[in-house]
This record gives C-alpha cells, sequence and structure tokens, in this order.
C-alpha cells in the first residue's frame, strides 16, 4: 500500500473515531437501528457515514463541476445535507471548497451541529423539516444520508425532492433512489459514485 | 481519479476539527498555553510542576513519524516479529495520538496527570487499560515499553529538562523515543538518532552513564 493511501486510511479511521465519540458524547448515535423521536416520522437520529466515500464523492464532484460548467466561474456552489446530523458531511463539504449547509430537524442534534459546524468558515446549519422545506430549489448539490427510516416516507420525500430541485442541480443520494430511473436525470462521474444532474423539468 | 494526497490533507484538516471540537466541548483548553489543575499542582512544594493540559499536535506531523518509525521497527528488529511493538505517550491528553498509534499497528498507551483529562481520554481510546492515571514525573514504568513518546507535556524547561534525562537512564536498551520539547537525546551518546522527516527519533543503543 502507498504511504499516501496508508495515510488516508488511518486518518479516514480517527475520522470515524472522533465522530462515533461526539455521537456517544451526546448519546445521538449513532448505528443504522437508532432513531430519536420516534414519534416524528422515524426521522433517524444521527448516522456516521463512511468518510472516505463522501470525501471521494465531494470531490470528484467538486472537480466535475468546476471542469466542466462556465456556470460557477465567478460563484460558489451551494450544497445542502438534508438532515445533517452533526454536521460531519457539512464541515467535509466545506473543505472541499462548496458553500455547505446543513438541514436538521431533532433539536437536540441541531445545537450540536450548530456548535460543531456553524463555527467554521463556509458552513452554515438551518433548522428544519425536510418533508416541508420549500428552499430546495436554490441549492446546486443536494445530498443526503438515508435521513428518514420510514422507506416509502423517503421515497415520496425523492421524488419531491426531484421536481423541487432545479435543472442543472446535483443530487448524491443515499437510501431511496428514484433518480436512477427517471429521464430528467443522469448520472455522471464514474459507476463508482452515485451523483446524478438534472437535465430537465421533471 | 481523486489525489490521495488531497484527501488526506481534507481528512487530517477534519480530524484536527473534530479534535478541538472535543477539547472545546470538555473545556479543557486548544492552544499551547493553556495550564489545567494549576491548584492541583502545587503538591510539590513552593515551585508548580506546570503540567500542561491538552496541546493537540500536528495530525499529520505526528502520523507520518509514527508510521516511519512502525516500519522501521518491523524492518529493522527481529525481536518483534512475534509480538506486538508497545508504545507510550507520556501526558497523553484527550489520547488522540495512542488512538493514532494504535491505528498504525502499535499497541498503544497512554499515561495522563490531570484527572478530568483522563477521563475523557479513557472514554475516547476505549481500550480497557489503554489509559493510565499517573505522574510521568514517578511513574516507574517506562523501561516496559519499546516506543516512548512525549509532546511538551510540562510547561517548565527545567523539570521537562530533568524528565527527559531520567526517561534516558529508565527507558531500555532497544527502546525508542519520539521527543518533544526537551531533547537531551541528541547530546546522549546511548543514543542514536533514526533518520525522520518528522519528528526526531532516537534508539537508546547502552546504558546511559551517571
Amino acid at each position: 500500500m502507498s504511504n499516501l493511501k496508508r495515510r488516508v486510511r488511518v486518518l479516514e479511521n480517527l475520522l470515524h473515531d472522533y465522530i462515533s465519540f461526539i455521537s456517544d458524547l451526546y448519546k445521538i448515535s449513532g448505528t443504522y437501528s437508532s432513531r430519536v423521536n420516534k414519534e416524528d416520522v422515524c426521522h433517524y437520529g444521527f448516522i456516521p457515514s463512511s468518510s472516505e466515500y463522501s470525501l471521494n464523492t465531494l470531490i470528484s464532484l467538486y472537480d466535475y463541476i468546476k471542469n466542466t460548467s462556465d456556470r460557477f466561474v465567478d460563484r460558489s456552489t451551494l450544497f445542502l445535507d438534508i438532515g445533517c446530523g452533526i454536521g460531519n458531511v457539512v464541515v467535509m463539504a466545506g473543505r472541499v471548497g462548496f458553500d455547505a449547509e446543513g438541514l436538521e430537524y431533532n433539536k437536540k442534534i441541531y445545537k450540536v451541529a450548530k456548535r460543531f459546524a456553524g463555527g467554521y468558515n463556509k458552513c452554515h446549519i438551518i433548522k428544519g423539516n425536510m418533508l416541508t422545506f420549500r428552499n430546495y430549489h436554490k441549492y446546486d448539490i443536494l445530498y443526503y444520508y438515508e435521513p428518514i427510516a420510514n422507506r416509502e416516507v423517503m421515497l415520496s420525500f425523492a421524488n419531491r425532492l426531484a421536481k423541487k430541485m432545479k435543472v442543472g442541480a446535483y443530487v448524491i443520494p443515499n437510501g431511496a433512489n428514484p433518480f436512477k430511473g427517471m429521464k430528467a436525470f443522469r448520472r455522471v462521474l464514474s459507476k463508482y459514485h452515485y451523483v446524478y444532474e438534472k437535465i430537465t423539468e421533471v | 481519479m481523486i489525489s490521495q494526497k488531497r484527501m488526506a490533507i481534507v481528512l487530517g484538516s477534519l480530524v484536527r476539527s473534530y479534535q478541538h471540537f472535543v477539547i472545546d466541548t470538555y473545556g479543557i483548553g486548544n492552544n499551547y498555553s493553556p495550564r489545567v489543575n494549576r491548584e492541583s499542582m502545587s503538591h510539590y512544594g513552593s515551585e508548580p510542576m506546570n503540567h500542561y493540559g491538552f496541546v493537540p499536535s500536528d495530525v499529520d506531523f505526528t502520523m507520518v513519524t509514527l508510521i516511519l518509525l512502525y516500519d522501521h521497527i518491523r524492518s529493522t528488529s527481529d525481536r518483534f516479529i512475534d509480538r506486538s511493538i508497545s508504545f507510550l505517550d507520556i501526558g497523553c491528553g484527550i489520547g488522540n495520538v495512542v488512538r493514532l498509534a494504535e491505528v498504525i499497528g502499535f499497541s498503544a498507551y497512554g499515561l495522563e496527570y490531570n484527572k478530568k483529562i483522563y477521563e475523557v481520554a479513557k472514554r475516547f481510546v476505549c481500550v480497557p487499560n489503554a489509559i493510565k492515571k499517573g505522574n510521568m514525573l514517578t511513574f516507574k514504568g517506562y523501561h516496559k515499553y519499546d516506543v516512548l513518546y512525549y509532546y511538551q507535556p510540562i510547561c517548565s524547561n527545567g523539570i521537562m529538562s530533568n524528565f527527559a534525562n531520567k526517561l534516558a537512564r529508565e527507558m531500555k536498551v532497544g527502546a525508542y523515543v519520539v521527543p518533544h520539547g526537551s531533547n537531551p537525546f541528541k547530546d546522549i551518546k546511548s543514543f542514536k538518532k533514526i533518520p525522520s522527516s518528522g519528528y526526531q527519533i532516537y534508539k537508546k543503543i547502552a546504558e546511559v552513564q551517571k
């Protein structure tokens, strides 16, 4: 294994440790079966995702956008993590170069996210319900990582998002993914990445 | 293809962010001047021991040093074929370097004096008995470890220098030290410097003459 690859692996491990520690610290952890506020349409509490995959996808997309689109020459690229948990992906997106925002429904987790991610340049956390949020059309990139446990609600949300997001925007879905079957979307980057660009209205 | 170097830079900066968040959450300081529990240090008479609370080190630099040292030991010594390489971070703070060393492959331990920080480290490192509560100045187990690491655990240069000399005597022949702060090892004939692009690394090759 190359030295750099090894360093990436070590750092990825450490990052996961810190994320798990913070989740544990605030008791908002952190496995695929945990649910916070069950009564609230099964919004997941916080699921730490793979940092390496998310980072690889975000860097690839950032480079892709900068190299293929003139739209972003004079302006920044607005990123939204829908159901952002403690804001770990928001901070990551901010470090990659996006203007990153996170939307979080759970009050307790929102406070942690605001404290953790809100202090960083290019990072902002919004308190809100992803199912009723009205501003998806403002963002260039929409990302979610299984924010809702109920599959039907999740799928219905993803379909609504497909309609609401603007043409030219990108979506990185983790969990329900209706985009692969929609003609209005085309897959970009590689087979390794699940990134879709909206090319026409739905 | 994404540059691994770029991945490493972003990940390193993210790890630093989390480290600072943990430090901030516990209110245990996050710059080079914090001192925790000054009042509890007064049991050494009129001179305070000036243990630093927690000084976060550079993740990337430390990682490069420890990976190099791990590979060096594995490739140059037969002693470790059948056993792990024990590592002690003297004044380990929240245990960030202990965890780093463990991920690299060492059997890693930490020694922490401050009770509050010790509790955080125990919770963070999460390996039974990996974090020991103790005073580095009176600790008696340095001879048990293969690698000894410290990152400026004490403010007072005089005390720090005395400690480093004590460590030089007490660590076993064949063990390595990664000193940051006071460094008498460069002038002691019993120690040999290992080429490194990161922190300085010394191997004890003979007993220290009194």
